[in-house]
């Protein structure tokens, strides 16, 4: 082991009571015993010793200490964890403590990279962890929990017995022709469950984005509608410049807003509108215009105090099938014969009269947001998929397809159906390890009796 | 310049004949001229990847394909239902006419010497290979050895609770130079491989099989061959009832397999009777074939029980098979356990790590198989010669041949039970096919002399022939299923083939198309998509394989390996990304480590 042994603050800064900093490495203990003191000549694994956090004899503050030994810690390493007053001051200087006595800071990542190296993550885990790291809801942090007990994996390993079973019995087929009794059937069902798992997974995983980067909801609405006044009651906070002049704003801000566990990366558009206007101000419109493709949902606001304009009816049909709630805003200038025109104009659409600038009626705002997760998806479903692991499954997903489209022709050519099947488990083998031919061929003996 | 081959079975003819071929005086060295080019166990030749591996052996000047042609009384094409690139040839050959046909073309090879001893030795001078001691006292020179001793090296035959030392039924073992190859410090394994009883024909009720008869028209294997080939026995279809299962595990503890007694490692493609029955209890039945050892010859080969059981037990569970009830046994079944290096002491050239000017092929390297045999021998004949001529070694790629495939597999990865190939083991399985040997192979036989300057340009011509056809077929429009489309469009279609094109086209497509030219064109359509995307997986294996890993990197201070990968890298020693990323249970993560270190290392 002449691994460099590494330190960091392993709790969020800043924030909470107690920080705690992590060492990972052979020399953590003897990192945490020239800092920490006092602790016995041998200490035990697991067992928290009160002590002080020392710099040159001075005490710098209060703490626990908890020693764990390798293999049997989170990296696989030799670690050791020392809380403190979660002070940045002190926090610093007890990093700092830990360099000078031998340990190095360690690269975003560096601890769940050696747990990974050491076999005590599987990559699909290691993902995970690292994704969790980041994870900042609540519903995020428990999803990202499940795939850390393997749940990703659980499914990718049912879609690797599915493809496997299937190349066993092609190659049986193949490599064994002459043995007649051996010829191998379709193996079609374990594939078509596969392939349902992996709609199913990735049906999912336009939630489980949505929950570990928020959902986006956008506020659309024509120019000087009031969408920034509704944007800052939401936030509670002046962030939008307000004002009365229309195409204020140029560009979209995105705020986060917490609700029942979920983030929302709430945007205010810039005001669409007719043809016109300056050209910094069309730039944002067609930003604005991409971001309404990318959203969740939308908050659509129309103006209760104006008779309704034909920009409204053109965002309106823009929002095509998107999930939405119709906002008449100004309520309290509202006008009825507005308001009769717009439920008119918008049959079937609930309408919610609000008044950003003085607060009213936001409640079916907020209301809507918080049902959002509920009707995106059952969070008990979800599985928390990164980029790289969709972009595999997507890929899976059509190779299993054309693996059945293949099986289905008359006659199913088995050379390239056999082709596909490797090619999947090429795929899963990007995601959990390398499967080689050896594992097939293991198939093949165990399964089939060769030998005439 | 002078090579001795040690060993006149396939791998040891295809080597001295190689050698011979591209100038060097090469003495072929045997225990017994009557058994030079003996089959000794099955008397077939080709089938699944090993047809296709005859195919390459023909196309790189090699004999086998040749003699298979010559003596074979039963062809086939397996497979032949399913696509282009696993369709393999097959023969069933008199094994005496085998036999004769190829000890009297070595009598006519120029510069190639038949010589019958025993050898005892390597002689080696400043840890290079240079000549070969014999038992019979006296000692040859020799420029480059090549060891293809098969069964031979320390084999011991296993019938029951019976054992003695043998390298074939009643043939006497190598035991000196077993030894000293231990002694050269090479790591020996010990295998298990075993052979069926032979029957005698007239005792058997053949009316209780299935007959199989062979392909009409039949195929061969070689370019060469222009006398079309002729079926003239059969083989037969059989079952072994339930009452064989319990013969057999009742009398399971007189097997040396399962009393212990023999500890090589079998192959699991080709169990014993008893490995069936212990493996798979829940069979009722087990199949075999028997096969004709030859026109001549009363001698039937039982394929698929293969045995180690004591010879009472045989004739039981022979009584106990409905037909073979009254059969006399001629020779009973055996198991034989015998030396074979770990390959992985061995270059890509075949030439040993530890010394120089010394080559291993066939058996002895941990393979099984005629087949798998002659290509080692082939390529170790070619190199031995490169290797005295000073010239770079011939390897093949894995993309390019079956033979690539198998000694990149063995020298790499090594063995830990005698060693087939398999289709399955080729990443490029559709571009690796019988009917393209040529385009494959030809450029490197006439490269290195290997064929006649006119025998590769009848081969090219044949290739321009199918080419054009290609050509005509994409430039062809015809009505078919409602729609106009090229006839290459059409053949495309799942349920197409050459023959429905033929007829929709209404006439000839090619004068006298052979099987192996419509397999060919089939291959060109039908895998067009594919063979695309292998193109650029073989663009980047390329990539992998110009990266080279520095024959002294310690794999120990690569960061971000587990310790496991690491000791699996270290083991296996690969020269490139390639080989890297090809040894078992190594990762895409792995591969970006190592090669993210080689690219610090080359920054510092």
């Amino acid at each position: 082991m002449d691994e460099e042994t590494i330190v960091a603050l392993a709790t969020p800064p800043g924030r909470g009571g107690i920080a705690v900093i992590r060492l990972s490495g052979a020399l953590s203990g003897e990192v945490a015993r020239r800092i920490f003191q006092p602790l016995p000549a041998r200490v035990q694994a697991r067992r928290s010793y009160h002590g002080f956090i020392h710099d040159a004899g001075r005490r710098i503050d209060e703490g626990l200490a908890v020693f764990f030994r390798a293999p049997r810690s989170y990296s696989g390493e030799e670690m050791a964890e020392i809380s403190l007053h979660s002070n940045l001051f002190l926090v610093e200087k007890a990093l700092e403590l830990a360099c000078r006595h031998g340990a190095r800071s360690a690269l975003p990542g560096e601890f769940t990279y050696r747990a990974f190296r050491n076999n005590k993550l599987d990559l699909l885990q290691a993902e995970a962890v690292n994704d969790l790291i980041r994870a900042n809801t609540r519903a995020g942090a428990l999803m990202e929990f499940d795939n850390l007990e393997g749940r990703l994996s659980a499914t990718v390993a049912q879609v690797r017995d599915a493809l496997l079973r299937a190349a066993v019995e092609i190659e049986t087929g193949i490599e064994f022709a002459e043995d007649q009794h051996l010829e191998a059937g379709p193996g079609g069902d374990g594939l078509a469950a596969a392939l349902a798992l992996l709609e199913k997974v990735l049906a999912c995983s336009r939630f489980s984005e949505a929950v570990s980067r928020g959902f986006q909801v956008v506020i659309a609405g024509r120019v000087n509608v009031g969408k920034s006044s509704l944007f800052n009651a939401l936030l509670l906070r002046e962030r939008s410049i307000v004002s009365a002049l229309p195409g204020t704003t140029r560009d979209y801000i995105e705020e986060t807003l917490h609700l029942g566990g979920f983030a929302f990366r709430v945007s205010d558009v810039a005001g669409i509108r007719a043809a016109g206007g300056d050209d910094i101000e069309n730039q944002g419109m067609q930003r604005s215009l991409e971001r309404l493709a990318a959203a969740d949902a939308v908050l659509f606001m129309v103006d209760a105090s104006q008779p309704l304009q034909e920009s409204d009816l053109e965002i309106h049909r823009l929002l095509g099938g998107r999930r939405r709630i119709l906002l008449a805003n100004k309520s309290d200038r509202g006008r009825q014969d507005v308001i009769a025109a717009i439920r008119t104009a918008f049959p079937g659409e609930p309408l919610n009269l609000i008044s950003a600038k003085h607060g009213d009626n936001l409640e079916a705002v907020t209301a809507f947001l918080a049902s959002l997760p509920g009707e995106l998806a059952q969070p008990a479903d979800a599985v928390a998929v990164n980029l790289r692991q969709k972009g595999l499954l997507e890929k899976l997903r059509e190779t299993v397809g054309r693996v059945l489209r293949l099986q289905a022709q008359e006659p199913a050519p088995g050379e390239l159906v056999a082709e596909e099947l490797r090619q999947g488990l090429r795929l899963v083998g990007e995601l959990t390890g390398a499967i080689g031919v050896d594992d097939v061929l293991r198939g093949v003996f165990a399964r089939f009796c060769i030998g005439k | 310049m002078r090579v001795i081959v040690i060993g006149a079975g396939h791998a040891g003819i295809e080597a001295a004949c190689a050698a011979a071929r591209m100038g060097a005086d090469a003495v072929l060295l045997t225990m017994h001229l009557e058994t030079v080019a003996q089959m000794s166990c099955n008397p077939s030749i080709g089938g699944i990847a090993k047809g296709h591996l005859v195919r390459e052996i023909d196309a790189l000047g090699g004999v086998m394909a040749r003699a298979a042609d010559a003596t074979g009384i039963h062809f086939k094409v397996l497979n032949r239902s399913k696509g282009p690139a696993v369709r393999a040839t097959r023969s069933q050959n008199d094994k005496a006419a085998y036999r004769l046909h190829l000890k009297n073309l070595l009598e006519n090879v120029p510069r190639l010497s038949l010589y019958q001893g025993q050898a005892a030795g390597i002689v080696l001078r400043n840890g290079r290979a240079c000549g070969v001691r014999l038992e019979e006292g006296e000692t040859l020179d020799a420029d480059a050895v090549i060891v293809c001793s098969g069964t031979f090296l320390g084999g011991r035959i296993f019938i029951g609770s019976t054992s003695y030392a043998a390298g074939r039924a009643n043939e006497p073992p190598s035991l000196q130079l077993a030894r000293d190859i231990r002694d050269l410090g090479f790591e020996v394994l010990r295998l298990k491989t075993g052979t069926p009883m032979r029957l005698h024909a007239d005792s058997i009720d053949w009316s209780r099989f299935a007959p199989q008869p062979g392909d009409e028209p039949p195929p061969c294997f070689s370019m060469h061959t222009r006398r079309p080939v002729r079926n003239r026995a059969q083989c037969f279809l059989g079952r072994t009832p339930a009452e064989v299962g319990r013969i057999v595990r009742d009398h399971l503890h007189l097997s040396p397999l399962y009393s212990g007694t023999i500890q090589g490692i079998g192959p699991r493609y080709c169990p014993s009777i008893e490995d069936k029955i212990v493996k798979f209890p829940e069979r009722q039945q087990h199949h075999f074939y028997l096969e004709p050892e030859g026109l001549r010859n009363k001698e039937i080969y039982v394929n698929g029980l293969s045995s180690s059981l004591p010879i009472d037990v045989q004739r039981m569970v022979l009584a106990a098979i409905p037909g073979l009830d009254k059969a006399r046994m001629m020779r009973p079944a055996y198991a034989i356990e015998y030396d074979a290096i770990q390959p992985t002491q061995l270059q890509p050239s075949l030439e040993s790590r530890r010394v120089a000017n010394l080559f291993f092929a066939g058996q002895v390297n941990g393979t099984s198989g005629y087949e798998e045999a002659a290509g080692q021998g082939l390529m170790a004949g070619i190199n031995a010669v490169l290797k005295l001529r000073g010239e770079a070694p011939f390897v093949l790629e894995r993309q390019e041949a079956y033979i690539g495939v198998m000694i990149d597999d063995i020298v790499h990865r090594g063995v830990d039970e005698p060693y087939r190939l398999f289709t399955s083991r080729a990443e490029f399985r559709l571009q690796l096919r019988e009917d393209n040997v040529f385009e494959r192979l030809g450029a490197h036989a006439l490269r290195l002399g290997l064929v006649a300057r006119s025998d590769h340009d009848r081969q090219l011509r044949q290739l321009e022939k199918r080419r054009g056809l290609i050509r005509e077929l994409a430039s062809t429009r015809a009505r078919c299923g409602g729609r106009t489309e090229t006839l290459f469009q059409i053949l495309k279609r799942p349920e197409m083939t050459l023959a429905g094109l033929q007829e929709l086209h209404g006439r000839e497509l090619m004068k006298k198309m052979t099987f192996s030219d419509a397999s060919y064109i089939e291959a060109c359509v039908k895998y067009e998509g594919y063979v695309a995307i292998q193109h650029r997986e073989v663009a980047k294996i390329s990539r992998m394989q110009k990266t080279v890993i520095p024959g002294d990197l310690d794999f120990q201070r690569v960061e971000g390996l587990s310790s496991e990968i690491r000791e699996k890298l270290a083991r296996a020693r690969p020269r490139t990304l390639a080989e890297a990323a090809r040894v078992p249970g190594i990762t895409p993560a792995a591969i970006n480590a190592v090669s993210i270190h080689l690219a610090l290392k080359c920054k510092h």
